[in-house]
């Protein structure tokens, strides 16, 4: 019994970054219809930014916030820039320019961050203490305090964005716009706008992921792909366009990963990513909107 | 669909029918006057020049759309639809006067206020449409095929409930209507709009008792 709570614990540690990460997949999700396939780089993009900060003497947690708000801002520049002028129709040209902006963020920290070290990984720095005594206990199982914080912090997005959705006018303009845009126009909400907050939310919450998963993962241009595949598959398990829904679908995804891997020997941790992807296949069989997504409920 | 030598005109407190066959160009004209189509010609509400508003902007000066096929928000509570109705208003308590008021006038709404609008039914959803359209508080409601999925009963309930409206509130209506026969029985003029174009304007009663557009709109 011991050992399943230790397991599902250890889970948890990677199922609070998917569940970020979906997070923010979810945000834009929501403005554009689609998934964004750079999300993770934009993230990435931003721990190398709150290294660079750090460098120049600004504490972690200063460079954290500060590289929130950059997401924010270059979130809503990117919509207004690269993704409305394709008119939210073109699922093609949607998926070419997220794969596309995939690639150039990656190049892009690559020229700026690593080229001079012929490619090495950075160090990041601790937010939290990581020694070997650091961690609290709970039911006996050391939860380390890098994880707890990154829990933290996600609990507290996820607080921020429900109060935001569920009592806010900007949130149920948000949640309007998402359900029927056509309508939310004729009701005097300038879509256009909610989209580039959309855009911005979900940058700004990887602007916060990032510089907290560096840490674990030094910094790389990499650091975020084995993250992102999980998070879609939270993502959808949850309901693309549920913040909650992937929140707990991210959470989840990483314990039963960690779960199988350790009790099924044979999947080990060569075959765990394909354990969120059968969990995917399963849920989407039987619930195709997800776990929880809105069900398109129309009746004519 | 493009719309051209289109002239009409409405004056206050009145309900103004436009007929036409499918395919005539009455949405697309109604989607030209709340600025979601690009436009040309001038085009003024109560002396503004709205030619060129945006629609938030069209919404803010009085002028509300009832699209056609209700444009219910699917995933918002009936209650929360009606709210994004007020979206442009800041007076928040006269909005929740606002909204008991279209749960007396369409009961079945007060009935499903928590629950999703897309569960409704057609009729619901109907009234549901032009509750949300009046949460703004427009002076001139246009109203795309409010008839559009109704059974005959809903229909003339509906367009009851419209004439009341309008005569409760002291607004201006202008309906585009295939239901030639229950939307001229309300309204005190009418346009006919053939292939984008436009006619000069009829009494109701004149149009009904037109043997050509009898025989066209209204089938006997």
């Amino acid at each position: 019994m011991d050992l399943f709570v230790a397991r599902a614990f250890d889970g948890l540690g990677n199922g609070v970054i998917y569940a970020f990460l979906a997070l923010a997949l979810v945000c834009v999700y929501r403005a554009s219809k689609h998934l964004n396939f750079a999300q993770g780089e934009m993230a990435m993009f931003c721990a190398f930014l709150a290294y660079s900060l750090t460098r120049i003497g600004i504490p972690v947690i200063g460079a954290i916030a500060i590289t929130a708000v950059f997401g924010f801002l270059a979130g809503a520049a990117l919509e207004r820039t690269l993704i409305r002028p394709l008119g939210g129709t073109d699922h093609y040209s949607y998926l070419l320019v997220t794969i596309g902006l995939f690639l150039a963020l990656n190049s892009l920290a690559g020229t700026i961050w690593l080229a001079r070290r012929g490619g090495d990984a950075l160090p990041f720095p601790d937010v939290v203490p990581s020694g070997p005594d650091d961690y609290v206990s709970v039911f006996g199982e050391r939860l380390r305090y890098q994880p707890l914080l990154t829990m933290i912090i996600l609990g507290v997005v996820v607080g921020l964005v429900y109060v935001l959705f569920r009592f806010t006018k900007l949130g149920l303009a948000m949640r309007t716009a998402a359900s029927n845009p056509e309508s939310a126009r004729l009701l005097g909400i300038r879509v256009n706008r909610i989209n580039s907050l959309g855009w911005a939310m979900g940058a700004a919450v990887g602007g916060l992921l990032g510089p907290l998963v560096a840490p674990s993962t030094t910094l790389t241009t990499a650091m975020m792909f084995p993250f992102i595949i999980y998070a879609v598959a939270a993502a959808t398990l949850g309901g693309t366009d549920s913040p909650g829904g992937a929140v707990l679908a991210g959470l989840l995804i990483g314990v039963i990963e960690n779960l199988i891997a350790s009790y099924l020997s044979f999947v080990g941790s060569d075959l765990k990513q394909a354990v969120a992807l059968v969990l995917l296949l399963v849920v989407l069989m039987v619930r195709p909107s997800g776990l929880f997504g809105s069900k398109r409920v129309e009746r004519a | 669909m493009e719309c051209g030598g289109v002239n009409l005109e409405v004056d206050e407190r009145e309900i103004v029918v436009i007929l036409g066959a499918n395919g005539a160009g009455k949405t697309t004209f109604l989607r030209a006057l709340s600025g979601m189509i690009p436009r040309r010609g001038d085009i003024h509400f109560e002396g503004h020049d709205i030619s060129k508003a945006a629609p938030d902007a069209i919404v803010r000066l009085g002028l509300a759309l009832v699209p056609q096929g209700r444009g219910t928000i699917a995933d918002l509570t009936v209650e929360d639809n009606l709210r994004a109705g007020a979206y442009v208003r800041g007076d928040k308590k006269a909005v929740y006067a606002d909204m008991d008021r279209w749960y007396d006038t369409y009961p079945r709404l007060a009935e499903r206020r928590t629950q999703k609008a897309g569960l409704l039914s057609g009729g619901e959803q109907q009234m549901l449409a032009v509750s949300r359209a009046m949460m703004s508080r427009p002076r001139l409601l246009l109203c795309d095929e409010p008839s559009l999925g109704l059974s005959p009963k809903l229909t003339s309930q509906l367009f009851e409930s419209l004439a009341a409206i309008k005569k409760e509130m002291g607004m201006t209506v202008l309906v585009v209507e295939q239901n030639a026969a229950i939307a001229l029985s309300i309204a005190d003029r009418g346009y006919l709009l053939e292939a984008g174009a436009m006619a000069a304007s009829r009494s109701a009663d004149d149009l009904a008792g037109d043997d050509a557009i009898r025989a066209a709109y209204l089938g006997y």
